[in-house]
């Protein structure tokens, strides 16, 4: 009953706020737990509003954190599209290109979005660098730490920007490996082929010792059937019931890492998976 | 009262069958069928009455002896010998000598009476010669890295001999009816799953086959491995015996009655059916056996005498038999195995590979 109530306010709010006028550069929360409080205390909430409001006035970018019990509850099965349905009902981000970049999450199924808006947070926020910030809170989320998960986001959506701001955006171009020493290449490639050569060696001598090996007992008489061989006086192939197994796909392992930003028709970047 | 407890099966998915109070009938546990009492009755009864009757065709029918009569006025002209190292006894006729057993190589085999109980009914004769099947035993050395340099040169391959090997020649008709369960898979993906459907079917097979003079060799002393290798033997050539076809060779006589055999026929009389009615089930991923019978209709025996080259030689204290189908010249024989050699080939392909991986490695990495 208390969870269909908080549904029906925070429907009410999703509603409400399509009627209101376009929101200016500010809004006045950036993080939203909705249908529960799932364990964060009213002053770690505020902390971290406090925080994501810094980020955000500093940087023109706005971060937000909305977090939902079950996004079925809205009639949306997919959270991508979940959160740029928040994104755009909430008029989330800031200046008249509402930049910023929300974490949206859906608590009964575990998916988790980070979706950017905006090209200043699309440039702040690439695919791999999303990536990177999902690594700094996936680890809490795993131990139902949310707080730890929530303030963990906020921290490295500041360090994204501050790197954009430097005009080096965390990407996957940064990321490259520095060029092995020859030693390294030699003890890589003896390990390699040590390994690779006692197993073709082994193959191959497998073979050489079955060529020694000629007399195998006969298990079947397909010789000696006469002409027409089989005949088959029944066939019968009945249908009987099926079954279904599902797979989560983790979208983030499908990122190009050529480095750059996906954005989607609708102007939004994502990067989504399952906590 | 029932004296025996009996767990059905349910005709869909094979699951275990419960009653259910409420339905008044037996529903599978897995798929939630349901079926009338009597109809599940009625389905055992006669499954069980199918594996009765499999078995009794088999231990109401013997095999049917062909022929079967002795040697008389021939058995004058035969000429026998025993090996006392490997218990071998040979027979030929009279202007034959035997000078060694052709199964262990034994130069002192002793000169026996003749008391040859049952006459061969058929005969294959030879076909290749003895340079034919020297050539070929020099050709089955070749290429064989791993084989003692010394052991070709010490084969004593000029002693090597024709001998028709005894077999029993089974006819018989195979009727099976097997079931299998298959499934049938197809994926899609949304953005967050990959979504994979599963249809599973059962699959009924049946069908009869009829074998003919499927070989089985009579001769304790021969390895069925090696007489299994060399078929086929082409029964085109197939004779009624006559004492005209064995000057020159020698021949064997049975020491494994027909019962003694017909187990290995009936093995390979069940695989082959089995495999012929799996391979009619197309259009599956995955295709599981479920249960079935097969019952093996006895037919005639024939005894018949094939040819086969052979030789026997000794290597470091361990026997080893060549033999070669005198008819086709498919040559089997297990071969020596020099470790030395096996451990050199060994290292020196991991060797070579290791450095081919190195270099490799040091340009591309």
């Amino acid at each position: 009953m208390k969870k269909k109530l908080f549904s029906i306010f925070a429907i009410a709010i999703l509603l409400v706020s399509l009627a209101l006028p376009a929101m200016a550069e500010e809004t006045e929360y950036f993080v939203y737990l909705i249908d529960s409080d799932y364990g964060v205390s009213d002053e770690e909430v505020d902390r971290m509003d406090a925080a994501a409001k810094e980020i955000s006035d500093r940087y023109n970018c706005g971060v937000y954190i909305a977090v939902f019990d079950d996004m079925a509850d809205y009639d949306c099965y997919d959270i991508e599209e979940f959160s740029e349905m928040v994104y755009t009902n909430w008029e989330l981000g800031y200046g008249s290109e509402s930049t910023g970049v929300a974490l949206v999450m859906s608590m009964s199924e575990r998916d988790y979005d980070i979706v950017a808006y905006g090209n200043g947070a699309h440039y702040a926020f690439t695919d791999y660098g999303k990536e990177v910030v999902a690594d700094r809170f996936l680890d809490n989320f795993r131990n139902d730490d949310w707080a730890g998960g929530f303030a963990d986001y906020i921290t490295a959506c500041g360090e994204l920007l501050e790197a954009a701001e430097n005009g080096t955006p965390v990407d996957v171009s940064m990321e490259e490996a520095e060029p092995l020493m020859l030693a390294d290449k030699l003890l890589t490639g003896l390990g390699v082929g040590i390994v690779l050569g006692v197993i073709v060696a082994l193959i191959y001598c497998s073979i050489l010792k079955a060529q020694m090996k000629t007399a195998v007992a006969a298990t079947q008489a397909h010789a000696y059937i006469p002409r027409g061989g089989i005949v088959m006086t029944r066939e019968t192939d009945h249908y009987t019931y099926s079954t279904e197994s599902r797979v989560a796909i983790n979208r983030d392992d499908d990122n190009d890492h050529g480095g750059g930003t996906t954005v989607n028709s609708d102007g939004f970047s994502h990067s989504s998976g399952k906590f | 009262m029932a004296d025996k407890i009996t767990n059905y099966k349910c005709p869909a998915c094979g699951g275990p069958l419960q009653f259910s109070n409420e339905t008044q009938d037996l529903m599978c546990e897995y798929c939630e069928s349901h079926f009338p009492v009597a109809e599940v009755e009625a389905m055992f009864e006669q499954k069980n009455a199918a594996a009765v009757a499999a078995a009794e065709k088999q231990t109401d029918t013997a095999w049917e002896m062909e022929g079967g009569e002795g040697w008389g006025a021939d058995g004058d002209k035969m000429s026998a010998y025993s090996c006392p190292s490997c218990g071998a006894e040979l027979i030929c006729d009279k202007t034959t000598a035997a000078t060694s057993c052709p199964y262990c190589g034994n130069p002192s085999i002793v000169p026996g009476q003749f008391d040859g109980a049952l006459k061969p009914d058929l005969v294959l004769p030879f076909r290749l010669d003895k340079e034919a099947a020297k050539a070929a035993l020099r050709n089955h050395y070749k290429g064989k890295k791993l084989l003692p340099a010394a052991f070709a040169d010490e084969n004593h391959i000029e002693e090597i001999k024709g001998v028709y090997v005894p077999f029993w020649l089974f006819d018989g008709k195979a009727e099976g009816d097997l079931q299998y369960e298959g499934t049938r898979s197809h994926t899609r993906e949304t953005h967050n799953e990959r979504i994979t459907t599963t249809e599973h079917y059962s699959i009924r097979r049946a069908g009869t086959v009829e074998f003919e003079k499927i070989p089985v060799d009579a001769s304790s002393k021969m390895p069925d491995a090696h007489m299994d290798a060399i078929e086929p033997f082409d029964y085109v050539d197939l004779k009624p015996f006559s004492m005209a076809y064995l000057p020159g060779f020698l021949a064997d006589k049975y020491d494994v009655s027909v019962e003694g055999s017909a187990a290995r026929v009936q093995e390979r009389i069940e695989n082959t059916v089995r495999e012929a009615l799996r391979e009619s089930c197309v259009g599956y991923e995955t295709v599981n056996y479920v249960g079935g019978s097969i019952g093996v209709e006895r037919g005639k025996v024939h005894y018949a005498l094939l040819p086969v080259w052979m030789l026997s030689t000794k290597w470091n204290g361990q026997n080893f038999l060549f033999a070669m189908n005198g008819q086709t010249g498919k040559l089997i024989g297990d071969l020596p195995i020099d470790k030395g050699r096996f451990w050199k080939y060994f290292f020196l392909t991991a060797g070579i590979v290791a450095a081919v991986v190195t270099a490799a490695a040091t340009v591309l990495l």
